[in-house]
């Protein structure tokens, strides 16, 4: 079930809801059961049969936790830790990777068939968190481990199919709390407003957009010359697409679960205001980045063993998360593209400390850093979204004007003797179906401007700490939420305009027969 | 405010809001589906209804249940009338225009079996061009438009309500894009007919590689020395298509008119004078053949309606014509003399040739004696060819 969809919206939540606290009136573990019940529908609701996927997975690893916990401080701890580990891991290996292995062994010469495996939905997020949970048994770190709780840990359905990665220690308290289990009106406040922002991205920002970015990543299997502006327009819409609807998910799954009075993570913190590499991964998929930084990195060595095996840690570690987005060879380039943007990140930092500079970067240059840094990051999303390396090749060769520059017909004549110019200087003026003119740039520009220069909703909500990681801060601001009729007024717009965009009628603009 | 105050008011406003943003799609009803009320000013008129025609007239066609429809692309929803008296037996049957703007052989098809699935059809009129007619590739890919429509997609949507307000705002136009019975109205009464045919003749002239010609003949050149003598069926055609289609008209006992989509005289013309007259003659016999194989019994005929007379030789150059809006879009006066030939109707309207696979030679052969007939009591012919396309390429 998707949280942009009716069924979930007006059937799901509200009976779920509904139910959780009536349920929660006999007795808080019922709650809880009926929360994990719920969560287990919400699975199922896409394929039954991968529900008893789930339910071993989390079975098993509950299991391993608490031998690790009973074997604490012995070798055997670090045996099961291994073999749990080692499970979750060929478990997302057969579901997920099975097909590319093999169609790479064949790419060799091997000639085995595809096992043609159906992806479970989500499955990359509850064996991370799982394997979490198993390392976190290991260290002591995980304190509770009642069942049920364990079991709406894992399955919970605000973060199951698409995160944020949860941590144990950081869930497991709050499902013992007894305020969780009360109506809090504040709570469901906070928690409908962030979901009609969550919904307006997904539905009317970044489904909106999408339509310009799909014809320009269709192009190279059609065998289209893109020109440089048809180019760059699909690059711009697919990083707003992508920031919107990621965005949007991450603020429905937090304004979702504060419905029920439970924090999550933070994940998404205005990642394409930020003025490297480095800070870009702080702000985007934060869950994940905390993931891989402690399960991966760490484990690997970090930078605790000089700057060449510190790169290497670091290519390492996003070659694999690269990998972890997708079964594809695009996803492995685009994490070592990340991975060498961060290398040169990292080694200028370290010239500048060895230059001895420490003045902070002036305003100008922050801008400047962060344009350069938004400019990196589309380049990578670009080989993120395409379908293979070479129609991503073909894309970044045409944003750099290997095929020339194409523009609408119709601006010949607006641009005047500007335009006489342009098309002398070899821009051709024709209608290309992968460049939507003026409305694409609008649609741009209106994105870029609520990327960049617009409080995002942690920054709006921050008084009532709408998630774990951002402390409350009571700064008067016009823009900050508080239970008010302007507020009001703008959520009803938002969950309105959202919902009226759930579903679209496309339009058949065929009239040239 | 308090919170509680804050929650219930969202909810109640959200709940409101969906339900004025319904009824007002609901009331507008932009593309006919619901067929509520129409209010002169209002909503009577519906100008966007032909780019979404997709998603509404198959679930009108479900609804309706016509026993009459006619299939093809925006050359049969703008030639034919569904309730003209020759395709509805004189008002016995119920018929819907399910033709398409932009549907291809393969929509059709698919779009034909759907009218199997969804209504008790008893007559068919089917447009095609001659030439190859294959098996189509992929109707559930096709028809996505069909299988994932819902009507709360035209209540609960941003964009309905877009195209509801602009029903709202071009109700001036004073004319609907389609009539209720899916007739495509297309540039039915927008000047500029002769610059239509201009275009599409140079165009057509200048994209066929078999014209050689610079220019306009100063007279017409004989029959006999543009058009072959006889006619052999076209080999290698793959109309495997074509057999299916008769085959599930046969077993669903569905009466079924294929035709040839007719061409204004001077497009027929332009062909011959480029050396296109065979391949198609050959590809209509090998068509009359196959029709003839899969229902030998009858119930199914293919007929033909190029030819020069008044209504397809109407004059362009200075006019206003009243069967043509370009050279391909005959407008439904044409249509229903074409559908009373098709059905016997009355008044027959004399302009096709029913294609029988023993006759094609003979019916090749009358019509480049109507031909040679034509041009020679009407010498303005080429002058009008010559004022519409002044040069071949």
């Amino acid at each position: 079930m998707l949280f942009n969809s009716y069924p979930f919206l007006f059937v799901f939540l509200p009976l779920t809801l509904a139910g959780f606290f009536l349920v929660a009136r006999a007795g808080h573990a019922w709650a809880a059961a009926w929360l994990a019940a719920a969560s287990f529908v919400f699975y199922g609701w896409w394929n039954p049969v991968y529900v008893v996927l789930l339910a071993a997975s989390m079975m098993f690893n509950f299991v391993v936790g608490l031998a690790i916990v009973r074997e604490a401080g012995s070798r055997r701890a670090g045996r099961l830790l291994a073999i749990g580990v080692a499970a979750d891991l060929v478990l997302l290996g057969y579901f997920k990777y099975a097909d590319f292995f093999v169609s790479n062994l064949d790419y060799l010469g091997a000639a085995l068939p595809l096992p043609h495996i159906v992806l479970p939905l989500g499955i990359s997020f509850f064996t991370f968190t799982q394997i979490a949970f198993l390392a976190d048994a290991y260290q002591g770190k995980a304190a509770e481990y009642r069942f049920t709780h364990y079991c709406l840990f894992v399955t919970y359905f605000p973060h199951l199919i698409a995160g944020p990665v949860l941590h144990h220690r950081e869930m497991m308290p709050q499902f013992g709390e007894a305020a969780t289990y009360r109506v809090n009106w504040e709570s469901l406040a906070v928690g409908f407003t962030i979901l009609a922002i969550g919904l307006f991205k997904k539905t009317v920002l970044a489904d909106g957009i999408a339509e310009y970015a799909r014809p320009v990543f269709d192009a190279p299997a059609r065998g289209a010359v893109l020109g440089a502006v048809d180019a760059w327009g699909g690059a711009l819409a697919y990083a707003f697409q992508l920031y919107f609807d990621f965005s949007g998910y991450s603020d429905m799954a937090i304004g979702l679960s504060r419905l029920f009075g439970v924090r999550l993570p933070l994940n998404f913190n205005s990642p394409y205001r930020a003025a490297s590499i480095i800070d870009f991964w702080r702000r985007w998929h934060m869950t994940l980045s905390r993931f891989l930084r402690d399960y991966l990195y760490f484990p690997l060595g970090g930078n605790r063993r000089g700057t060449a095996r510190r790169y290497l840690n670091v290519m390492v570690t996003m070659l694999l998360g690269g990998l972890w987005h997708g079964a594809s060879w695009t996803f492995v380039a685009w994490g070592g593209l990340h991975g060498l943007y961060l290398l040169v990140n990292h080694a200028w930092r370290e010239l500048r400390v060895r230059l001895g500079s420490t003045r902070p970067a002036g305003r100008a240059a922050k801008t400047a850093a962060v344009f350069v840094t938004f400019l990196a990051t589309v380049v990578a999303w670009v080989v993120f979204r395409a379908d293979t390396i070479e129609h991503a090749w073909a894309i970044l060769q045409a944003m750099a004007g290997a095929n020339g520059v194409t523009l609408p017909y119709r601006w010949l004549d607006k641009l005047g003797a500007a335009g006489t110019w342009l098309a002398r200087q070899g821009v051709q003026f024709q209608n290309t179906p992968t460049f939507g003119g003026g409305t694409q740039i609008n649609w741009i520009l209106i994105c870029a401007l609520i990327a960049f220069a617009a409080p995002n909703t942690q920054e709006i909500l921050r008084s009532f700490r709408p998630a774990l990681g951002v402390d409350p801060d009571g700064a008067a601001h016009w823009w900050r939420w508080r239970p008010a009729r302007p507020w009001l007024a703008f959520a009803i717009l938002a969950a309105g305009l959202a919902v009226l965009s759930l579903t679209s009628v496309s339009e058949f603009i065929y009239f040239q027969f | 405010m308090s919170a509680r105050g804050y929650t219930v008011g969202l909810l109640l406003g959200l709940a409101l809001l969906l339900a004025a943003a319904s009824a007002l799609n609901w009331l507008v009803d932009p593309f006919w589906y619901f067929r509520g009320p129409e209010i002169e000013g209002f909503n009577a008129v519906k100008p966007r209804f032909a780019r979404f025609e997709r998603h509404v007239k198959p679930q009108l066609l479900a609804r309706e249940r016509p026993q009459a429809i006619v299939l093809g692309s925006s050359l049969a929803e703008i030639g034919f009338d569904a309730r003209n008296a020759a395709l509805t037996e004189g008002g016995a049957l119920r018929a819907y225009n399910f033709a398409f703007a932009g549907a291809d052989w393969d929509l059709v098809q698919c779009h034909f079996d759907y009218a199997l699935a969804a209504t008790e059809l008893k007559r068919a009129v089917i447009g095609i061009h001659p030439g190859a007619l294959p098996a189509p590739r992929d109707c559930a890919r096709r028809l996505t438009e069909i299988s994932d429509f819902h009507p709360a997609k035209l209540l609960l949507s941003l964009q309905v309500l877009n195209q509801s307000l602009r029903t709202i705002l071009e109700q001036g136009r004073g004319r609907s894009s389609n009539t209720r019975e899916g007739r495509y109205l297309y540039a039915r009464g927008v000047p500029g007919v002769d610059s239509r045919f201009r275009e599409f003749l140079l165009e057509r002239a200048r994209q066929d590689p078999a014209c050689t010609r610079k220019r306009v003949p100063a007279s017409p050149p004989p029959s006999s020395a543009i058009a072959p003598v006889h006619v052999a069926p076209a080999t290698g055609l793959d109309l495997s298509g074509l057999r299916s289609v008769i085959r599930k008209a046969r077993e669903r006992g569905v009466e079924l008119r294929l035709f040839v989509y007719p061409r204004h005289a001077l497009f027929v013309e332009l062909d011959l004078l480029c050396g296109q007259d065979a391949g198609r003659w050959a590809a209509l016999a090998a068509i009359a053949r196959v029709v003839a194989e899969e229902a030998p019994r009858g119930g199914v005929e293919l007929w033909d309606f190029d030819g020069y007379n008044e209504v397809t030789a109407e004059p362009i150059a200075g006019h206003n014509p009243r069967y043509w809006q370009d050279p391909e879009h005959f407008n439904f006066e044409m249509g229903g003399m074409m559908l009373a030939d098709m059905f016997g109707g009355a008044p027959r309207g004399g302009l096709g040739r029913r294609m029988l696979p023993g006759r094609v030679d003979q019916e090749h052969q009358a019509f480049l004696e109507e031909r040679d007939r034509y041009l020679a009591n009407h010498p303005g012919f080429y002058d009008d060819l010559r004022a519409v396309l002044p040069k071949l390429r």
